[in-house]
């Protein structure tokens, strides 16, 4: 069973969400219940296997595991291979965990259940194969397959401002995917490898091997790929898509979206640029950093002016991102595993925040500060579970956030003193705007247009939240087995890092 | 793990708070009582090692640890570590907080929150113990931020309150730029060390030459830089000072705590007066042996210490609310302890630790019982309740003279020790008078306190009577204990018991104070300088104060506006802050999105106008799409 189990996994975690979108097709539109059960149970199928990868992924081995390979089209060099490390198994995680609870308050949805599923469900396939995927073409395939569907469930469920943002939204990360694309390319026909492929484990063995491009091809073919993955990111500049994207999109997809979308771009960098391109990242990370630095302080005092809730939590995801590309830049062991577990964490954080917003937001009609006030009195469960969401994310210790954050801080130290001191004051920043948002919407005198607010109510309605809660404390409480899973896909990307390092001469 | 594991002190506090925060929370009698079980059942468990500590000879110690985090050649622990120190200050914090646990029982009566309360109560009980069983310094910092959201946690209980919520907040984000400080230390102190954990890092401080190697190399601009670990080891003493001063209130970080008195009065006896700010001095204690070999860090922290003292005293004299002298008596105190250490008194700072923790947490118990009964903070709407309320007012009394440590209470015993070390620093007239004169004011603010709230003319509103048992029961154990702490923690054996395994070697042992004809001839003499204008003025009436306030003019409006040190305060949020805030929201708006974005707008609408379309609005459609081009890829293949 568990042989068996072990040679389809990571092909069943892509199909779950394609077969629960083919079943949508065929249930007719007003059986909401049924598409919403059908959607459930497939989220919670996909966790299962992301609990089963967890403890079956071997870390003494370590390396891919769980490979599927089939030839596609050999004379291009497409090969539809999957396999995971430790790195993905994190996201694999992070993505079931958000899938269900996604799933789970989507119950909510009114307007064209069928539909919204389906979409989400294609998305959720997306995402999946941009994790397991070890052939660039089909890491490309996955990735567009995931953004597509988020520009219609804007399009169509979402709030404020809707085309506007699902247009800026698409056409960022299509033009940030293109640019990577145009370095991707590159990079295939580059001659790496004796005959162009777009296996990576065969193109990392060849830079393994010693047979890298040279440095002036690396310092060059870096940006491209660092941009168009930073886009997603979403890094300053290119990051003005994200707040708005998340305002307008309907509570699922903004979790989706900022829990797991916008780690593509940082999984992309740590899984594609930086083994692939070692020498070109030893060039360009400290100004990584300066920019990481910059983001920390910048987005977090943008997020101090906001007026919209879901702004506010937008540019704290730009701001926290921050330090996942600061502990990427660091090189280091600890620092890099920080910022995975901070992706894991940010992720399954914002997807709480977006959740809870998305829960009264159908009550209120309004995000804005101003207009709400006391909510606390007459929600208190989802007033507790946002104060603790506030407190994860300003990075207090018992949950995930802290641990990661804390990892990227030390580990990032060393090699970027002074940009360490800056994300360090970013925490106190945070905290003001974390601590006003709590104060405005859900603490002092109530206004009385709230009074008939209603709570979360039954363990149906409470689960999402619970789990996302939950999941963060746990991994809070003892990171340990997670940050060793991720040191297991980490470790030899550093490595070849250093090595690279070592041979430009310092 | 035996039954009298230290592990669970520390966790049995955690467990309560969850158990009540998932289930027990609609049992008001069974919340409470798990609480109490938790905090007391520490206070038994931290009682059996007592025998244990004193048979020993100073290098008594409990260890355990396990790994929390471990990522390439970093591991981080979380451990244990019970030695002298930390077992006096788990007594004070199970000790005291168990009293105010069950006097909460009293105030806190049928309050719509009470779980609640207990819950919070509970997790902050944790948090702080965590600080004191602490191994290292990440540990520390975990329980550190724990501390801090359970305390913001407590003032912000009633949070439909909007003063209350302020101060929740203001308590908060003040402790985090003392954590910004406080971080980067440790940062600066783990790379340069290599560990974390305390006894290690004394060990390294304590061998020969370690100060003088390098400790870290900067290129900057060009230059060169070497620190050795000595230059160092001083600027992240600093940075974790910063830490301190935000704990335990030390100017310029002490502006939360006055306002941290909107909570519940028995949070302000246990976090704001007993445990909490006192982790601080705590803290300074631990890691003294950072602070040891540089002499700039010892006069920065000695500095500190003395300004807030006597700057925090003279804020006293001009507040009518009781609560709020007593908050900023609390501030003055710990400035002394503060200052102890700085002068390099750390066993005599514990002390003040330690009795200030009985008669402080007894004046805000019992202040508020005195609330509970005239429903007023105001003092001037007191006078004459001692008739009604005897016990309140006689342990009240008790705390007060031991707060300005007349002999034979304990205050005089802990507070004399240190003003003997000031008096023996030899460091200019400064250090030499202002803690004298500091003390002389402490006596008139708590007289003139006593007198208004006590004595005199009957100012109150309707028939206030003495509060139920559970809530003076705690009132009398606490002032007997003011009575008794300072002949007993100051024997000779106890003093030889109490000391940490972090302690340096070179630390000059703690002198014994011997309560001789001169030294009580001199306390008694601080404090009738002060007691003696109080009486004065408010108690016999001789001397009008509304006078004296009208000749000070704006000396007292300074004083009663605490040197306006809030305002600017304020001033530099509101303004400062705020535009940084506008400045970057605007460049965003503006400069980013305006120019960049919209820009090559031209492209959105092209893209847009040839995604139109094929936009018939149905999302099968575009599924159907993708299924089309899965179809392609699979044709590919074949």
């Amino acid at each position: 069973m568990n042989d068996l189990l072990a040679q389809h996994v990571l092909l069943l975690l892509v199909l779950i969400p394609v077969v629960v979108t083919t079943a949508l097709f065929f249930i007719p539109a007003d059986r909401h219940s049924v598409h919403r059960w059908l959607s459930v149970s497939g989220a919670g199928l996909t966790g299962l296997l992301a609990i089963w990868l967890f403890f079956n992924y071997d870390q003494v081995t370590r390396g891919f595991q769980f490979m599927v390979e089939h030839e596609w089209v050999p004379s291009l060099g497409i090969q539809f291979k999957l396999g995971v490390d430790g790195v993905s198994v994190a996201m694999v995680m992070l993505t079931s965990i958000v899938y269900v609870a996604g799933a789970l308050v989507s119950m909510g949805v009114k307007k064209r259940v069928k539909d919204f599923y389906i979409l989400l469900s294609a998305l959720v396939a997306g995402v999946f194969g941009v994790f397991v995927s070890l052939d660039l073409f089909f890491f490309y395939f996955f990735y567009e397959l995931a953004v597509v569907p988020m520009y219609l469930l804007i399009g169509y469920w979402g709030s404020t401002n809707r085309e506007y943002a699902t247009m800026k939204l698409t056409l960022y990360l299509t033009a940030g995917a293109f640019v990577a694309l145009l370095g991707l390319l590159l990079v295939y026909f580059s001659g790496i490898t004796e005959t162009p492929t777009f296996d990576l484990t065969k193109i990392l063995a060849a830079v393994d091997a010693g047979g890298g491009l040279d440095f002036a091809q690396q310092k060059f073919l870096f940006p491209l790929l660092l941009i168009g993955f930073a886009t997603i990111a979403p890094m300053w500049p290119l990051h003005t898509w994200s707040p708005g994207g998340h305002a307008a999109a309907p509570s699922a997809a903004s979790m989706m979206h900022a829990g797991v979308l916008m780690k593509l771009g940082s999984y992309a960098i740590i899984r594609i640029a930086l083994p692939i391109l070692p020498e070109g990242a030893v060039y360009w990370l400290p100004w990584v950093a300066v920019l990481c630095s910059f983001n920390i302080i910048y987005g977090g005092y943008v997020a101090l002016n906001q007026k919209d809730m879901k702004f506010v939590i937008g540019y704290s995801s730009s701001s926290h991102m921050g330090y996942v590309l600061l502990g990427v830049a660091s090189m280091t062991v600890l620092g890099m595993d920080g910022a995975v577990f901070l992706m894991f964490a940010h992720g399954v954080m914002t997807a709480l925040a977006f959740a809870l917003i998305g829960f009264f937001y159908d009550q209120t009609h309004t995000r804005m500060l101003d207009d709400l006030g006391g909510l606390l009195h007459q929600v208190p469960f989802i007033g507790i579970l946002f104060v603790m969401m506030a407190m994860a994310s300003l990075g207090l210790p018992g949950f995930a956030n802290f641990a990661s954050e804390l990892m990227v801080i030390v580990g990032s130290w060393e090699r970027y003193p002074i940009a360490t001191i800056l994300a360090v004051f970013g925490l106190v920043i945070g905290a003001t705007y974390l601590l006003r948002t709590v104060r405005a919407a859900f603490q002092g005198p109530m206004d009385p247009r709230w009074e008939n607010l209603q709570d979360a109510k039954g363990p149906l309605q409470r689960a999402p939240f619970l789990l996302l809660v939950g999941v963060l404390m746990l991994f809070g409480i003892y990171p340990l087995p997670l940050v060793e899973l991720i040191s297991t896909g980490i470790e030899p990307v550093v490595e070849t890092l250093l090595a690279a390092e070592a041979s430009m001469g310092g | 793990m035996s039954l009298t594991s230290p592990w669970l002190i520390l966790f049995m506090p955690l467990v309560a708070a969850f158990a009540i925060a998932f289930g027990l929370h609609r049992h008001k009698v069974l919340a409470s009582t798990v609480s109490l079980v938790a905090v007391w059942g520490g206070f038994l468990i931290t009682c059996t090692y007592v025998p244990e500590a004193f048979s020993g000879d100073g290098s008594w110690a409990i260890r355990d640890s396990i790994t929390w985090l471990r990522a390439g050649d970093m591991t981080f622990t979380y451990g244990i570590l019970i030695d002298g120190l930390s077992l006096i200050m788990l007594l004070v914090v199970t000790g005291v907080g168990g009293l105010i646990h069950v006097y909460s029982l009293g105030y806190m009566h049928g309050d719509p929150g009470f779980s609640r309360f207990f819950a919070s109560l509970s997790l902050f009980v944790f948090s702080m113990l965590g600080i004191v069983v602490a191994e290292n310094f990440f540990q520390i910092f975990i329980h550190w931020e724990l501390v801090g959201v359970s305390s913001y946690l407590l003032i912000g209980y009633y949070f439909r309150k909007d003063s209350a919520v302020a101060a929740s907040n203001k308590a908060f984000l003040t402790n985090r730029v003392g954590d910004f400080g406080f971080l980067l230390g440790i940062l600066m102190l783990f790379h340069a060390f290599g560990t974390a954990d305390f006894a290690e890092m004394a060990q390294l401080v304590n061998q020969e030459g370690f100060l003088s190697q390098p400790a870290m190399e900067l290129d900057v601009g060009g230059g060169h830089w070497v620190t050795t670990h000595g230059t160092f080891l001083w600027i992240a003493g600093a940075l974790v000072f910063m830490g301190v001063m935000g704990k335990s209130a030390q100017f310029p970080l002490h502006v939360w705590l006055p306002d941290a008195m909107e909570g519940p009065t028995p949070v302000s006896a246990l976090i704001h007066a007993a445990t909490m700010v006192a982790a601080g001095v705590f803290l300074l204690a631990r890691v003294f042996f950072l602070y040891m070999p540089s002499e700039i860090a010892m006069t920065i922290i000695a500095y500190i210490g003395l300004f807030t003292a006597f700057f925090a005293a003279t804020i006293a004299v001009a507040q009518y609310d009781i609560k709020r002298v007593l908050a900023f008596s609390t501030l003055s105190q710990l400035g002394y302890m503060v200052m102890a250490i700085g002068l390099g008194g750390t066993d005599v700072a514990m002390y003040h630790l330690a009795t200030h923790a009985f008669f402080k947490a007894c004046l805000f118990l019992g202040a508020g019982s005195v609330i509970h009964a005239v429903h007023s903070n105001d003092m001037r709407e007191m006078g004459a309740l001692w008739r009604k309320m005897p016990l309140t007012f006689w342990t009240f009394l008790i705390s007060t003279l031991a707060l300005c440590g007349l002999p034979p209470f304990s205050g005089f015993w802990s507070k004399d020790g240190i003003l003997h070390l000031t008096h023996a620093a030899d460091a200019g007239p400064i250090v030499y008078w202002l803690p004298t004169i500091t003390a002389v004011l402490t006596s008139f603010y708590m007289m003139r306190l006593l007198f208004m709230t006590f004595l005199g003319a009957p100012r109150y509103q309707g028939e206030p009577h003495e509060s139920p048992p559970t809530m003076t029961m705690p009132l009398v154990v606490l002032a007997a204990l003011a009575v008794i702490a300072g002949p007993v923690l100051f024997s000779q054996e106890v003093i030889e018991t109490f000391r940490t395994i972090t302690r340096p070697e070179t630390a000059a042992p703690f002198e014994h104070i011997h309560g001789d004809v001169g030294t009580v001839l001199a306390a008694v003499l601080i404090f009738a300088l002060g007691a003696i204008p109080a009486w004065l003025a408010f108690g016999k009436g001789v001397i009008d104060p509304d006078k004296v306030k009208a000749a000070m003019g704006p000396l007292h409006r300074f004083l009663e506006n605490r040197w306006y040190i809030d305002e600017v305060y304020q001033w530099v949020v509101d303004n400062v802050q705020q535009n940084i805030a506008r400045f970057c929201d605007g460049f965003d708006r503006i400069i980013v999105i305006g120019m960049l974005v919209n820009g090559s707008a031209w492209t959105a609408r092209a893209g847009g106008a040839a995604l139109a379309r094929v936009q018939s609005g149905s999302v099968r459609v575009y599924v159907l799409f993708f299924l089309a081009g899965v179809a392609a890829l699979l044709a590919l293949n074949l």
